[in-house]
C-alpha cells in the first residue's frame, strides 16, 4: 500500500535532504509544500498520512500548523523537523501534539528508528518493495552549480546556516535560560557599497556596538560581525547576571562573551555540517577601539561581491535582540559550494 | 610509549595544533617536518601535504637566499633569531584574517627563528613561529602617517 507522505519546509534544499534521508525501497507517494497553508491544503486533499514540518517557514509556520492540525483534527501523523533544538521547541511541539522531533540535519538512521518506533514503517514492507525501488526525487530548480555567469543558489546555504543558527541558538538558550525565537536566516549576496553603508549605520547610529572576528579554514575565509543594539543593554546584564554598575567595561564584557557564544556555536555548526575546520581571530570591538570610517575608506581592498547570512535573534518576553552576521568572501564560494555539493551527493 | 606519556604527546600535539600561531619545522635540507593548524588553515595546505616537503617547492615566492642566510645563521650562532614586519611585512603570502574589515590585503608577520638541538647537541632541525601582527602593523604606519601630517602642518 502506498503511503501518501508530504514534506512541507521553505528549503528546497532542505525538501531534498528529507526526501533522501527517507528509508530506501519504502512505498510512498512523496508531496511538498513550502509553508504551513499549502500544508493544510495538501492534507485536507488526502496526501499527508504523514507529515515532515520545519518549523520555521513564512505564511504560516509549524507551530501555527500543528495547531490548525489539531483543532480541526485533520489526518496526519506530524513529525517535525528542524534546526531549533531547544528543549523548549521540542516540548512546546510534542504538546501541539506532533509525534517527534527530528533534528536538522536529518539523517537517514534517525528517520528510520523514529518510523519504526510508531510502527509506521515495518521490515517486510521494504524488502517487498527491494525490487520496486521507484521513488521519484523531485528535480526542481534550486540545481547548484557554481556560477561563471554570478547565479548563485542560495537556498543551500540558507539550510546549512538554519541547522548553526538552531545550535547558536540553543547554546544562547542555555547559557541565559531563556527562549530565544529563531528568525529565517536571511542569505544574500552583498556588494560591497551595502556593506559600507550597514557598517557605517553602526557608527552613526550610537545606538549599535559591533564584534567582529576573522575566520579561515579549508579554503573558506570570512568575518563573523555580532550588531547589538543598546537598548537591551540592561536587560542582557540582567540575563547574564551581570552584578555592578553597566558601564563600557561591562559593555564590552558582555559583547565579547555573547559573540564567544554566538560566532563560536553559528562556526562550528557550520564546519561540523560540512566536514571543515576554521581558525578564528580574536574578536575585534568595532567602533569601541577603531574608527569605522577607517575601514570604509580604506581603498587598498578591492571589495568584491559578499555572501552574506544575517540572523536576527530575538529573546522571547525579554526586550533583547541582536544580529549575527556571517560575511563570506567571494573568492571562499567556489570551495563552499563544492562542499556542499558534497553535503548534498553524501545523503 | 608508555600511556601517561602518550595522553601527554596527545594534548600537546593538540595544543600546537590549535594554537593561534604558525608552527612550521623544518630539517636542515628545508623539508618540512610539522606544518600546525594555524598554517594549514591560512595556506589552505593541509599537514599531509606539506609534511616532507621541500619548503621553497611549496612557497617558490619565498626570497630563497636571503631566508637561507638566515637560518644557516641560525645554525652557527646556535641562537634564536628574528625577522620583524619592519624588515620583511610577511614572510608567508598569507591573506589578511580579517579579509572584509581588514584595512591592508595581506598578513604582517613577525617570525622568530628557533634551532632545535638534537641530543647530541647539533642542529637538526630550525622551528619558525609565525605570529599575525597585522593589527599592531596597520596601527603603527597609521600612527606615522598621522604624525607626519601634523608636522607638515606645523612647517606649513
Amino acid at each position: 500500500m502506498t503511503i501518501p507522505i508530504l514534506i512541507c519546509d521553505d528549503s528546497s534544499f532542505a525538501r531534498k535532504q528529507m526526501v533522501r534521508a527517507l528509508p530506501d525501497n519504502w512505498d510512498v507517494c512523496i508531496s511538498f509544500a513550502e509553508n504551513g497553508e499549502e500544508a493544510i491544503t495538501a492534507i485536507k486533499a488526502g496526501k499527508a498520512d504523514i507529515l515532515f514540518l520545519d518549523l520555521n517557514m513564512p505564511v504560516l509556520d509549524g507551530y501555527g500548523t500543528l495547531k490548525i492540525i489539531s483543532e480541526q483534527d485533520l489526518p496526519t501523523l506530524t513529525i517535525v523537523v528542524s534546526g531549533d533544538i531547544q528543549p523548549e521547541a521540542h516540548k512546546r511541539v510534542k504538546a501541539y501534539g506532533a509525534l517527534d522531533f527530528i533534528k536538522k540535519p536529518t539523517s537517514k538512521s534517525k528517520v528510520k528508528e523514529i518510523l519504526r518506533n510508531y510502527g509506521v514503517l515495518r521490515d517486510e514492507d521494504l524488502i517487498a518493495n527491494e525490487i520496486l525501488n521507484e521513488i521519484k526525487i523531485e528535480d526542481d530548480d534550486s540545481r547548484l552549480r557554481v556560477s561563471e555567469d554570478k547565479l548563485l543558489h542560495l537556498d543551500p546555504y540558507q539550510e546549512v546556516a538554519n541547522v548553526a543558527m538552531g545550535r547558536a541558538g540553543d547554546l544562547l538558550a542555555r547559557v541565559l535560560g531563556v527562549k530565544v525565537q529563531l528568525p529565517i536566516p536571511n542569505v544574500n549576496i552583498l556588494a560591497s557599497s551595502e556593506l559600507h553603508m550597514m557598517l557605517k549605520a553602526t557608527e552613526e547610529n550610537q545606538g549599535i556596538s559591533a564584534v567582529c572576528q576573522g575566520f579561515i579554514g579549508s579554503g573558506i575565509s570570512g568575518e563573523a560581525l555580532i550588531l547589538f543594539y543598546d537598548s537591551s543593554l540592561d536587560e542582557l546584564a540582567k540575563l547574564m547576571k551581570y552584578e555592578g554598575e553597566v558601564n563600557d567595561a561591562a559593555e564590552r564584557e558582555m559583547l565579547v562573551d555573547l559573540s564567544n557564544i554566538l560566532i563560536g556555536a553559528f562556526l562550528k555548526g557550520i564546519s561540523d555540517q560540512l566536514d571543515l575546520s576554521f581558525s578564528q581571530s580574536h574578536p575585534e570591538l568595532l567602533g569601541l577601539h577603531r574608527n569605522v570610517n577607517d575601514i570604509i575608506n580604506s581603498e587598498v581592498r578591492n571589495w568584491q561581491e559578499i555572501l552574506a547570512i544575517e540572523i536576527n535573534y530575538v529573546i522571547e518576553d525579554h526586550d533583547f535582540k541582536c544580529d549575527l552576521l556571517i560575511l563570506i568572501t567571494q573568492q571562499s564560494l567556489k570551495t563552499f559550494n563544492n562542499k556542499i555539493i558534497y553535503l548534498l551527493d553524501e545523503k | 610509549m608508555s600511556g601517561s606519556n602518550f595522553k601527554e604527546f596527545h594534548w600537546m600535539a593538540s595544543l600546537i595544533n590549535n594554537i593561534d600561531a604558525g608552527m612550521v619545522v623544518i630539517d636542515n635540507d628545508y623539508n618540512i617536518k610539522i606544518w600546525n593548524g594555524f598554517m594549514e588553515h591560512h595556506s589552505n595546505i593541509d599537514a599531509s601535504d606539506a609534511k616532507n616537503k621541500n619548503i621553497f617547492e611549496l612557497f617558490p615566492q619565498l626570497p630563497k637566499k636571503w631566508f637561507q642566510r638566515k637560518i644557516e645563521s641560525v645554525k652557527t650562532i646556535q641562537n634564536q633569531s628574528f625577522i620583524t614586519w619592519e624588515q620583511r611585512d610577511y614572510l608567508f603570502p598569507f591573506k589578511n584574517y580579517r579579509p572584509i574589515t581588514g584595512r591592508v590585503e595581506f598578513m604582517y608577520q613577525n617570525i622568530t627563528i628557533i634551532p632545535l638541538m638534537s641530543l647530541t647537541g647539533v642542529v637538526e632541525q630550525i622551528s619558525l613561529i609565525i605570529y599575525d601582527v597585522t593589527d599592531m602593523a596597520t596601527n603603527r604606519i597609521a600612527l606615522q602617517q598621522a604624525n607626519q601630517r601634523i608636522k607638515q602642518l606645523e612647517q606649513g
